[in-house]
């Protein structure tokens, strides 16, 4: 049946050759046994006439000797018969003309164009024959075994958020709005991971094919890449990208080597097929890798491979007569890892791996027991009294609107990720322009305006087949410097661009669809690698600097689209933060998230509202941060416009005021009198008097004893009495009436000090000084004069007529009536007790916050509501566009005011007047509002158990800033220690 | 965890589901309370950092690293536990009772 030609023989018949023992012709033979089957077929189903198919078959062995025949010259060619070759090609020409030519005349329109069909596929599988046979001509033989784990899960992850986003977007109706909620936002993450888990066990497929097959279709470029990275060039090899290629071990080689060798010299038994030895091939493979496994190998059953490729081509080089030890002459086994997929990331690997530990049951409940406790104790006593009014009594813990800005956050990196994947695989994005726009509605308005914002900071991506294009212009000028030119450009930007996808993980290059990516990204690194080849040595060294040139532009291109897409991100979480926050709770929590999203030195908005006033880095992003978002954390616009004064400045108060600052007491101002006892040497003392002393005699001549008139009281007292006159001089001194008068006093001398000490008269008319030996001076202090063993210490002690006023000098004369000499053995101190008025100044608060407000509603900012102190924060909102977030103005003292009405603590509340919920947890506020508010807060609290209210307690202290908890501290030590100054005294 | 309790009988309370045999009752809390658990401690992982996220993906393959060296790693991850907790279970609530925002 088939034609065999002799050598030079180019009209057909010729000798045996032996060559059909050699050739595929089993597969000839095969298919056109498949196609006659298949005529057969149609005849017995009717749809073609008998006549018909027997001219089928006619037409089919033809082709089939013309397949025989190309495949004849082929392998002369390999055999180097040049001449035997192209003998064969003319041979083969002549008979496909024939064919045609008769084929053509009974051929319909239809099977005419199929004809011309196979013709075009026919050159085009000789054409690739041609050159990957000429390619491996001289290499030895390489086989692959490659890990596509990485791009399986990429792969699995695309297909889950395909699924899912289909389902979400198919629901309708009310159950629709459900699914839409449960599986398109509150849950999408745990769904997308399930639907992930799916394709990847291979439980779920697309188009009836599992993520393995879908992967191992599309696996042919990354094996060529492996192939030639591991005879060629290992640039082949995106190693920055992850993938690596190693030699396996020496004893999987041998294994793999021998199952070669085995098939490429076996002889296809009578009755068996090409096929069947294929089969036997893998089985035998499969059988030794399980047993490998059993042995306590880790042998991945799922890793795809070239082996039999590999197998085939030895086969058909031995076929050609070439000894076998020669063909498997430096084979070697390789182990790869494929990172074929696209770059671009969302960073989800880690995640996903922590996903999958938790839900291996490798970790129970891993967050602390007393924070899901305190937290639901939280959860149960809000839904209990129905109102939110409670999370400002349990410590503002409520975060609906922190949290629902950081789901946007993540969902918004999720979807710039999804664009820029789509992007890179051919899928463009282009946006919508403002007419368009205009038409639509609603959900659909608002999808096209968040796509084009998303949209316009995606990367500058170049498709892989102008990057190709212009390597081949270059390479194909005219030697010169133009040529050079053009080469350094294309290959630098073609390289920059493949190293920054694979490093960085962000691709740079789009290609025209998901299963063109790999042919193209081969075609790219071949011609790359070719070019860079061919680049005159001279070059070599220019090329590094127009790379780098190249590299800078990009990097500044990719930050420059990143930062715009942080700061987009963080006008939309912080869009939908706000919505919630105006409309909803009034109680915030720091969310460390949300505040880093806003990086302060790139929101011109901030510098516009005049808000830096600092040359401090720190303080000027602490100022920034704290007036952008109205949490707990040292934000208060107090850093720019609030200042807390102490009552006794007055020079600041006055200054404040006269620059517009409101002034509103914080704390009240008061006296305190405070007492304390002090240790006073008697040379010390300011009550040390300087006296004159006179000496009156008692009346009688002689001293006989009763010139001491001073008597020892019975505890420790000195007692004087005295009755008669003394005299001096001529002066007479009668004591009784003295005394009536005041003039009679005691002095008592200690240490050479004198001083005047207080009286009283007792029952009998008499004055005592001192009691229990401690005596009292007119000025307070008080001396122990005379010990418990009733020694007199003093030096002497004197009773004595005053004669008045001291001097100009400051000298008292003192007319000494009687004295009493003591031991001058005084060695202590005098003791006084001191008063002394304590003031507390009280604290005021000063605010320019209208002004503010202003500065930052014209350059486009907001001012949310803060429950905690009740004071205005400064915040952003969208530069364009409607604004969703509201304005709001402050008034004076705490209130807010919205757009001149006031603001209302929950959407239930809307429409009504009830004041904004802005009172602290412990205070009240001094507007009425804050003090509805303020009791509801409490009676909520009251309503809470023991456990309840110190969880929340803790809960709410924890979230203070530092300067709240020590208001509070100082309030609550207050109260416990009831205002007692004298116990604090003590 | 006696809270976590009350916060599923109160939620089976307000969904109406009162009239049941005590022994379905605690399979019923059971199985919710899992739910839910397994919820909060999602959303934990879902709001770590990437530093923090790398760090753990590392930790999570050393057999020496027990349940309690993972609380304590969350615990100081810089996720507010709390705030994550209650949102989780206040979203679990509305969707359970239909009420979702």
């Amino acid at each position: 049946m088939s034609e065999k030609l002799g050598n030079g023989d180019a009209q057909g018949g010729g000798q045996e050759t032996g060559w059909e023992s050699l050739h595929n012709y089993a597969g000839i033979d095969e298919k056109t046994e498949r196609i006659n089957d298949k005529i057969d077929d149609y005849v017995s189903k009717g749809i073609i006439s008998e006549e018909h198919a027997e001219r089928m078959k006619a037409q089919r062995e033809k082709a089939a000797d013309i397949e025989r025949t190309e495949s004849d010259a082929l392998e002369a060619k390999l055999s180097g018969g040049a001449e035997e070759y192209g003998a064969r090609l003319r041979r083969m020409h002549e008979l496909t003309e024939k064919f045609q030519a008769e084929s053509r005349a009974e051929l319909d329109e239809e099977e005419k164009e199929e004809l011309e069909e196979e013709k075009r596929q026919r050159e085009a599988r000789k054409k690739q024959l041609e050159k990957e046979l000429a390619e491996l001509e001289d290499k030895p033989l390489v086989a692959i075994n490659a890990d596509f784990t990485h791009d399986k899960k990429e792969l699995a992850h695309d297909l889950a958020e395909q699924d899912l986003n289909a389902e979400v977007a198919e629901a309708k109706g009310v159950k629709g709005i459900v699914k839409r909620l449960w599986k398109g936002t509150l849950f999408k993450k745990y769904f997308e991971k399930k639907y992930e888990k799916e394709y990847l066990a291979g439980d779920r497929e697309r188009d009836g094919k599992t993520v393995h097959e879908l992967i191992e279709e599309q696996s042919e470029s990354a094996m060529k890449r492996f192939v030639l990275g591991a005879t060629e060039d290992m640039r082949f090899i995106h190693s920055k990208a992850g993938e690596t290629l190693e030699e396996a071990d020496a004893e999987t080689g041998e294994k793999v080597k021998a199952a070669i060798e085995k098939f490429a010299t076996a002889k296809i038994p009578e009755g068996k097929t090409l096929e069947d030895l294929k089969l036997q091939f893998m089985e035998e493979l499969g059988r030794s890798e399980a047993e490998a496994k059993d042995d306590g190998k880790n042998i991945d059953p799922k890793l795809i491979n070239n082996y039999l490729e590999v197998a085939i081509q030895a086969r058909q080089r031995a076929e050609h007569g070439i000894a076998i030890e020669k063909v498997m002459e430096g084979f070697k086994v390789y182990n790869a890892e494929a990172r074929d997929g696209l770059r671009t990331e969302a960073h989800r690997d880690n995640i996903d791996k922590i996903v999958n530990k938790i839900e291996s049951s490798r970790f129970g409940q891993f967050i602390p027991a007393e924070v899901v406790a305190g937290a639901a104790g939280v959860a149960f006593a809000l839904t209990q009294t129905g109102a939110r009014a409670v999370a400002g009594v349990a410590g503002g813990i409520v975060a609906s609107g922190v949290v629902s800005g950081l789901k946007e956050r993540n969902r918004i990196t999720e979807d710039r990720a999804r664009m820029l994947r789509d992007a890179a695989n051919g899928l463009e994005y282009s946006g919508m322009d403002e007419e368009a726009m205009k038409d639509l509605k609603g959900r659909a308005k608002k999808t096209a305006k968040y796509e084009k914002r998303i949209g316009g900071t995606l990367y500058d991506l170049q498709p892989a087949s102008e990057l190709t294009a212009n390597l081949e212009k270059a390479m194909a000028m005219e030697p010169g410097e133009e040529r050079s030119k053009a080469l350094m450009q294309a290959i630098a930007e073609a390289r920059v661009r493949i190293d920054f996808s694979d490093s960085e993980q962000k691709d740079l290059i789009s290609y025209s669809s998901a299963d063109k990516r790999g042919d193209e990204r081969l075609t790219l690194d071949r011609l790359l690698i070719q070019a860079e080849k061919t680049l005159p040595e001279g070059d070599t060294s220019k090329i590094e600097s127009v790379k780098e040139h190249l590299q800078s532009e990009i990097e500044e291109g990719v930050d420059e689209k990143d930062e715009d897409f942080r700061k987009t991100r963080a006008w939309l979480a912080l869009k939908k933060a706000g919505k919630t926050m105006a409309i909803g709770a009034a109680s915030f929590v720091v969310s460390q998230e949300v505040i880093a999203t806003i990086d302060p030195g790139k929101i011109g908005i901030f510098e516009k509202a005049g808000l830096l006033k600092t040359n401090n880095a720190a303080d000027a992003k602490e100022t920034l941060l704290a007036s952008g978002f109205g949490f707990n954390r040292g934000m208060q616009i107090t850093n720019v416009d609030q200042v807390k004064v102490s009552g006794d400045d007055q020079v600041t108060m006055e200054q404040l005021e006269q620059a517009g600052y409101q002034k509103t007491e914080l704390s009240q101002g008061f006296s305190d009198i405070q007492t304390k006892r002090v240790q006073i040497n008697p040379a010390d003392s300011d009550s040390a008097l300087k006296l004159k002393w006179g000496w009156a005699n008692n009346g009688t001549k002689a001293y006989d004893g009763n010139e001491l008139r001073i008597f020892n009281g019975d505890n420790g007292s000195l007692v004087s009495g005295m009755k008669g006159i003394s005299t001096m001089g001529s002066e007479t001194f009668d004591y009784a009436a003295l005394a009536d008068q005041g003039k009679i006093t005691g002095i008592m001398n200690i240490g050479g000090e004198s001083f005047e000490i207080a009286s009283r008269v007792d029952s009998a008319g008499k004055l005592v000084f001192g009691e229990n030996g401690v005596f009292t001076t007119t000025s307070g202090e008080t001396i122990k004069a005379i010990g418990s063993n009733g020694e007199k210490l003093y030096k002497f002690f004197s009773v004595v007529v005053d004669q008045g006023d001291p001097n100009a000098d400051g000298i008292r004369d003192v007319i000494s009536l009687a004295t009493d000499v003591g031991s001058n053995s005084f060695s202590g101190t005098m003791e006084k007790v001191v008063e002394t008025v304590v003031e507390h100044p009280g604290e005021y608060l000063f605010t320019k916050a209208t002004e503010t407000v202003r500065n930052i509603t014209a350059a486009g900012g907001i001012i949310v509501p803060d429950a905690r102190t009740g004071l205005g924060r400064a915040g952003v909102r969208e530069p364009e566009g409607d604004v969703d977030i509201m304005n709001i103005d402050r008034t004076d003292g705490p209130e807010m005011i919205v757009g001149g009405e006031r603001i209302t603590s929950t959407k239930s509340n809307e429409g009504n007047e009830t004041p904004p919920p802005i009172a602290n947890e412990f205070g009240s506020s001094e507007t009425s509002g804050a003090s509805t508010r303020a009791s509801e807060a409490l009676n909520a609290f009251r309503n809470l158990d023991n456990a309840q209210r110190a969880e929340a307690v803790q809960t709410a202290f924890s979230n203070m800033g530092p300067e709240v908890q020590q208001s509070f501290l100082e309030s609550l030590f207050a109260a416990l220690l009831g205002g007692d100054q004298g116990q604090a005294a003590a | 965890m006696q809270s976590v309790d009350e916060f599923i009988e109160s939620l089976l309370k307000d969904k109406g589901i009162t009239d049941i045999d005590p022994e379905i009752k605690e399979e019923l809390v059971a199985d919710m309370k899992a739910r839910l658990m397994d919820q909060i401690n999602k959303a934990a992982i879902m709001q770590l950092s990437e530093e923090k996220a790398d760090e753990l993906a590392r930790l999570v393959d050393d057999p020496n690293f027990t349940n309690e060296k993972m609380t304590e790693f969350m615990t100081n991850s810089g996720v507010n536990l709390t705030e994550v907790a209650l949102d989780t279970m206040l979203k679990f609530r509305s969707f359970y009772l239909g009420t979702g925002e």
